[in-house]
């Protein structure tokens, strides 16, 4: 059956099936394909790969993503601040993209009073720095090896702070993205991993519907105990991709469901509801003491919507806790846009406010006469710069 | 580095690895940013000078 | 939301036996779960209404 082969004849050596290019030997029946054992593999590999390209899956985005456009663009979560700020943002090159930013803030609890942050990215490296008054430095990297990989480093220092760093790498293949992250990895003393590891796979099952999980580990620098989790996650975007629909079932009991619908070109909506379920303990009413535990279901439901137009964005939401929300952002002149937002709680009878301005500026002459709209000749320009 | 028996890494080792941990956490702390700014600097085509990079004016 | 009348309710009730069962349920985790789904297939319906096309602008 399996003829002996030479050595000297190196397109003779059998390779890998499926993985490396197959001698000629291979391809016309060599001693792995005829092998009953291994042609079985071989055979059912080819027909599962044949199969998968049958589906015409695509990519389902990255488990990070997975309710992107709804948490991140059409709610405004990500964008509320209080008080008042100023940022100042200089650019220097489209392309590569260079830029600094000053960003100058009062009466926030969150942002601090003034940080530069510097950004840097070409086609496969992204580099961005954040330095505050206090000097906590924040750092990011991320550099695509190819189309498909890529690795992602976090850092957070401050001063008389642990350090934090955050190690992420992204696969995305034809069908499936798998990312594996890890925060704060050490090894013990004993041998044993510290810190977090996250690994999650997001597979897509038909064209439209895509199902995940990710595992995630952890364990502290003390001699507490490890801790794991499974989370499940799930995606479903329509056949026109005008609606998305996402859930998660998190191992620390939250289930959030997620939906959001592009309703025009410039409008957006999206509903969230999260329910985290946990245990407290109840305690005798009279001596006090914990008789047992019982569960409780917290819930919160938020709608919203995002209106997108050339010169302005303007976003609102509603919640189940009695939030009203909303975010405006204007671009009054080329070089300078107005943020306002505020938010008002009904239940709690509390209110908070921001005001925002937003300068744009320019590192060369180039770039200033792009920002007012003309060419480097003083002429108008066609389109309207995105900058 | 604990882990590791004392004939691998003497103290005066885990000593020295221990201050190289924390020279690199300074440098990355305090050089993060300049490192950036060499970046784009180099990058970008007219060379601006330390003072255009930092300033939030425009400058032409 | 459910915390804040759940409380009230039982500040109302005092003794134990005179809850109703609605006011039992209206405790339990079950009406949150309810509650919030109810508010999220509410809201999809809302959003894949006419509706929702009737609030974006006409430009």
């Amino acid at each position: 059956m399996a003829t002996p082969v030479t050595l000297t004849d190196f397109s003779k050596i059998p390779s890998m099936p499926g993985v490396t290019p197959m001698t000629p030997d291979q391809s016309k029946g060599g001693f792995w394909s005829s092998n009953p054992l291994s042609s079985f593999f071989f055979e059912t590999y080819k027909t599962v790969a044949s199969h998968r390209q049958s589906l015409a899956l695509v990519n389902p985005g990255t488990v990070e993503n997975l309710n992107k456009e709804v948490s991140r663009d059409v709610f405004l979560s990500q964008y509320f601040f209080t008080g008042l700020r100023a940022d100042l943002n200089k650019a220097f090159s489209l392309n590569p993209a260079f830029q600094t930013s000053h960003t100058f803030s009062i009466g926030s609890n969150a942002l601090p009073n003034y940080a530069f942050s510097a950004l840097f990215a070409d086609d496969n490296l992204f580099v961005q720095g954040n330095l505050d008054n206090e000097f906590s430095l924040s750092g990011r990297v991320n550099y695509g090896w190819n189309k498909n990989n890529i690795s992602k480093v976090n850092l957070q220092l401050a001063k008389g702070q642990p350090a934090m760093c955050q190690l992420e790498q992204d696969y995305q293949g034809s069908d499936y993205s798998i990312n594996l992250k890890s925060l704060n990895p050490s090894v013990s003393p004993e041998g044993l991993f510290n810190g977090v590891a996250v690994g999650s796979l997001l597979q897509s099952i038909t064209p439209q519907l895509s199902l995940g999980l990710e595992v995630l580990y952890s364990r502290g620098q003390g001699s507490g105990a490890a801790d794991a989790g499974v989370s499940y996650l799930t995606r479903y975007v329509s056949k026109k991709q005008d609606w998305i629909f996402s859930g998660q079932m998190q191992a620390n009991g939250a289930l959030i469901a997620s939906f959001w619908r592009k309703v025009t070109p410039s409008v957006e909506a999206g509903i969230e509801t999260t329910l985290q379920a946990g245990m407290v303990p109840i305690t005798d009413p009279v001596v006090g003491t914990p008789i047992g535990i019982q569960p409780v279901v917290e819930g919160s439901t938020t709608i919203g919507a995002k209106y997108e137009y050339r010169q302005s964005v303007y976003r609102g939401s509603i919640d189940s806790t009695g939030k009203v929300a909303c975010f405006l952002e204007r671009k009054i002149l080329p070089t300078l846009s107005v943020l306002f937002c505020g938010e008002i709680d009904h239940f709690k009878q509390e209110s908070k406010l921001g005001c925002g301005l937003q300068f744009e500026t320019a590192g060369n002459e180039e770039l200033l006469m792009m920002q007012q709209g003309l060419d480097v000749n003083g002429n108008p320009l066609q389109l309207p710069p995105q900058v | 580095m604990a882990f590791l028996p004392s004939f691998i890494l003497s103290d005066e080792s885990k000593e020295r690895i221990t201050k190289l941990i924390n020279i690199t956490h300074t440098v990355a702390h305090y050089g993060w940013v300049p490192f950036i700014l060499y970046l784009g600097w180099a990058s970008s085509s007219n060379k601006p000078n330390v003072l255009n990079l930092l300033s939030p004016l425009p400058s032409i | 939301m459910s915390g804040i009348f759940g409380a009230s309710a039982a500040a109302a009730n005092e003794p134990e036996s005179s809850k109703s069962v609605f006011q039992k349920f209206k405790e339990s985790p079950l009406y949150t779960i309810t509650l919030n789904g109810a508010f999220f297939v509410a809201g999809v319906a809302f959003i894949q209404s006419p509706l929702m096309e009737m609030m974006a602008p006409q430009l």
